[in-house]
């Protein structure tokens, strides 16, 4: 009886004691949430702080680089001024005497000067540049107009032994004004026989000119088409020559390679092809060939102006004779070229000297002959050529620019990537041309259904679950010796049975987030296939371009490549 | 009256220009084998090897002085050295050959399936001998050579 009672008494205490600590069980639970969003908040705070960080780095960095270029721009600025000043101080008479040339030229053709005018003051100008070649030549050429035959030869006697090439050119260019096509044929023969291909003056690109526009009438033609013909005989038979050439116009050839893919394109293969640096560098590499058709069929396709406009050229030519600058001058002209080049870049000196180097590869002041035919048919701004020389350059280049297209063309396409490398959601795989689908979502699926089995037999109990049982087993043997082991019974229990449940809901959401992930990655490996499809068929249609451009280059002949003659050219008139 | 131009001092006066320095453009054969090597193939070297798809594995005596003389009457300068080690072209066999090889030591044709590899170096060639640019590749020491249809060689250093 006695023993009912304390029984009774018992189960009531431990009733109440199992209540009070469920509820502090759950109070604790309720502080490890409110502690659990605590960290969550620290957590994005720190992400938010890197980010901030980042952004500030970044900011201080184009700061930075913006007060270089700054100051690079301002002290680009002041040299110019001094240097165009140096330029004035030292060269300005030679501008004197361009000018006064061009006057005469000019004024000839108007007969609006007396012969006496024109020859004062250009023996005063002989005094004043005593190398400048065309000081003599000026004194040449208005000596013959006021028919001062005597003069005449001596000052072209002193023109020729300061400067040969430009003499014999500039006379063989008046003659032809003059349209004395006998006379101009015999200087040209000349000014070619001094030519050694290897190693030419730049004027050999006036030349060019001139044949170009057909200004020498049918007997210069004959003298440049040989000329050319057996300065290009003597340069292809030397050891290496062609190889040069074609490594020469690859590097010309590969500045046609577009920068960069449109950010949006191919926005999935970007993220997840391990090789997409090789991918897009392909691409890019097979995009060069359409600019370089669009390039060569400009230049095909141009042609020679109306009559009228054709002997404005020829003056131009003339022009450029006269006032190119003499070699004294081309080391300052070469720094203000520079200076300028910097304040065109917003004082990034960098990218300056990059376009300087390009253009004093141009401007160089002994060139092969085949550089003088790359320079008017890549850099005809620099090399001073106009679009008819172009023309011509290029047709002459054009078995050297096929070798060296055909050479980037099989480089591009022995170095294509075979596959596209992909990572996703821990998955590996490889796709060829985006056909593998049905081998690589299976694949895919497979490796993220072996994560998800992976992180669902990783869930249990855990230790403390393990601990509860066990001590749940061991109290409940250990009841019979007191009471209080019971309590401890029903502690470990209860504990046990949280855990248990808290397994199963796990689970849940882990398979939850695995179909999540299982859905979302197929769809996006789907979508990266149906780019990588893009990919290859734009690769293919930027490649099949390539095959155009041989046939296009086969088909102009250089011979068909100058002007029809314009022989009616300007009468040069002696003033009686 | 009509004045003449300046003329140009080629009759009495010649003295006014100095001799002609680098005129010397004089047309010279050159035995170059390099150049010879990058040189456009003929159409008798081209058809010379459009029949190994058909011929086994195994060329016949007729079809190895055929090849041989091809190669020898194309590159008469060349040393034997310096010949190509062999060729690599698209296989017509079709699906899984994918390219055949032609050991220019051995006279062997072989056919290769996808994926397998290449053997000697000839593996260098596999990607281009696939476009349908190029008719077969030459496969030597330090280079491959491309060649089209229409015999344009492009030289490659793979």
């Amino acid at each position: 009886m006695s023993d009912q009672i304390i029984s009774t008494a018992n189960l009531a205490f431990i009733e109440s004691s199992l209540a009070a600590l469920n509820s502090r069980i759950g109070t604790v639970n309720e502080n490890v949430q409110v502690v659990y969003g605590k960290v969550e908040q620290t957590a994005q705070e720190i992400s938010t702080t890197r980010q901030e960080l980042a952004v500030l780095a970044n900011d201080f960095a184009e700061f930075v680089q913006r007060d270089r270029l700054a100051k690079a721009l301002q002290l680009a600025e002041t040299r110019v001024v001094k240097v165009r000043q140096e330029l004035e101080q030292k060269f300005g008479h030679l501008d004197e005497v361009r000018k006064r040339t061009t006057g005469i030229l000019q004024a000839v053709d108007v007969r609006v000067v007396r012969t006496e005018t024109m020859h004062s003051g250009t023996e005063e100008l002989m005094v004043k540049a005593p190398r400048y070649w065309l000081a003599p030549g000026l004194v040449a050429l208005t000596a013959w107009l006021a028919d001062n035959q005597e003069l005449a030869n001596r000052a072209l006697q002193e023109a020729l032994r300061r400067d040969t090439n430009k003499t014999c050119l500039l006379f063989a260019l008046i003659s032809r004004r003059g349209n004395r096509h006998g006379p101009a044929a015999r200087w040209l023969d000349h000014y070619f026989g001094l030519q050694d291909p290897t190693n030419m003056d730049r004027e050999v690109v006036l030349l060019l000119e001139a044949v170009a526009h057909g200004v020498f009438g049918p007997e210069g033609r004959q003298i440049c088409s040989r000329s050319m013909d057996g300065w290009l005989a003597f340069l292809t038979a030397r050891d290496g020559f062609v190889d040069e050439q074609r490594k020469h116009w690859a590097a010309a050839l590969e500045r046609f390679t577009p920068r960069q893919l449109d950010e949006k394109d191919f926005s999935r293969l970007r993220k997840i092809a391990g090789n997409w640096t090789e991918l897009e560098s392909s691409l890019l590499n097979a995009r060069l060939h359409q600019p370089v058709l669009d390039h060569f069929t400009r230049v095909f396709n141009y042609r020679p102006e109306s009559s009228t406009k054709l002997v404005t050229q020829v003056d131009g030519i003339l022009d450029k004779l006269v006032c190119r600058f003499d070699d004294e001058e081309l080391p300052l002209r070469r720094q203000e070229r520079l200076l300028s080049l910097i304040i065109d870049e917003n004082g990034d000196e960098q990218q300056a000297r990059k376009t300087f180097d390009v253009e004093t590869k141009a401007l160089e002041e002994h060139i092969s002959f085949t550089q003088i035919l790359t320079n008017a048919a890549i850099h005809s701004d620099t090399a001073g050529a106009s679009s008819a020389t172009q023309r011509l350059a290029t047709a002459l280049s054009r078995d050297w620019i096929e070798a060296a297209h055909n050479q980037l063309t099989a480089q591009t396409r022995a170095t294509a990537p075979a596959s596209a490398k992909l990572t996703l959601a821990g998955w590996s795989g490889e796709t060829k041309d985006g056909s593998e689908e049905a081998v690589l979502v299976p694949a895919l699926e497979a490796e993220i259904k072996a994560q998800e089995e992976k992180a669902l037999a990783a869930i249990g109990i855990g230790a403390g679950g393990v601990i509860a049982a066990i001590g749940a087993v061991l109290s409940l043997l250990l009841a019979f010796s007191g009471a209080g082991w019971l309590i401890v019974t029903i502690i470990c229990s209860i504990v046990f049975v949280v855990k248990f449940r808290g397994i199963k809901k796990r689970k849940e959401q882990t398979r939850a987030a695995y179909e999540k992930s299982r859905a979302d990655n197929v769809a996006y490996l789907r979508a990266t296939l149906a780019e990588m499809v893009d990919y290859r068929r734009a690769w293919s249609q930027a490649d099949t371009v390539a095959g155009k451009l041989a046939p296009l280059l086969r088909s102009f002949d250089p011979r068909e490549m100058t002007a029809p003659d314009h022989s009616g050219a300007r009468q040069v008139v002696a003033n009686n | 009256m009509a004045r003449s131009i300046l003329s140009h001092p080629g009759g009495n006066g010649g003295s006014f220009l100095p001799a002609t320095a680098a005129n010397a453009t004089a047309a010279f054969a050159f035995a170059n084998p390099k150049a010879r090597l990058a040189a456009r193939r003929s159409a008798a070297y081209m058809s010379a090897f459009a029949q190994l798809d058909a011929g086994g594995h195994l060329l016949d005596d007729k079809a190895k002085a055929a090849i041989r003389a091809a190669i020898r009457a194309e590159f008469p300068e060349v040393s034997a050295v310096d010949l190509p080690l062999g060729i690599v072209a698209r296989c017509h066999l079709g699906h899984p050959y994918e390219v055949h090889t032609l050991d220019c030591a051995l006279d062997i044709v072989e056919h290769y399936k996808i994926g397998q590899a290449l053997p000697g170096g000839m593996e260098r060639a596999r990607t281009l001998a696939r476009h349908p640019s190029y008719v077969f590749v030459e496969v030597y020491l330090r280079q491959v050579r491309a060649v089209s249809a229409d015999g344009t060689v492009t030289t490659l250093d793979l």
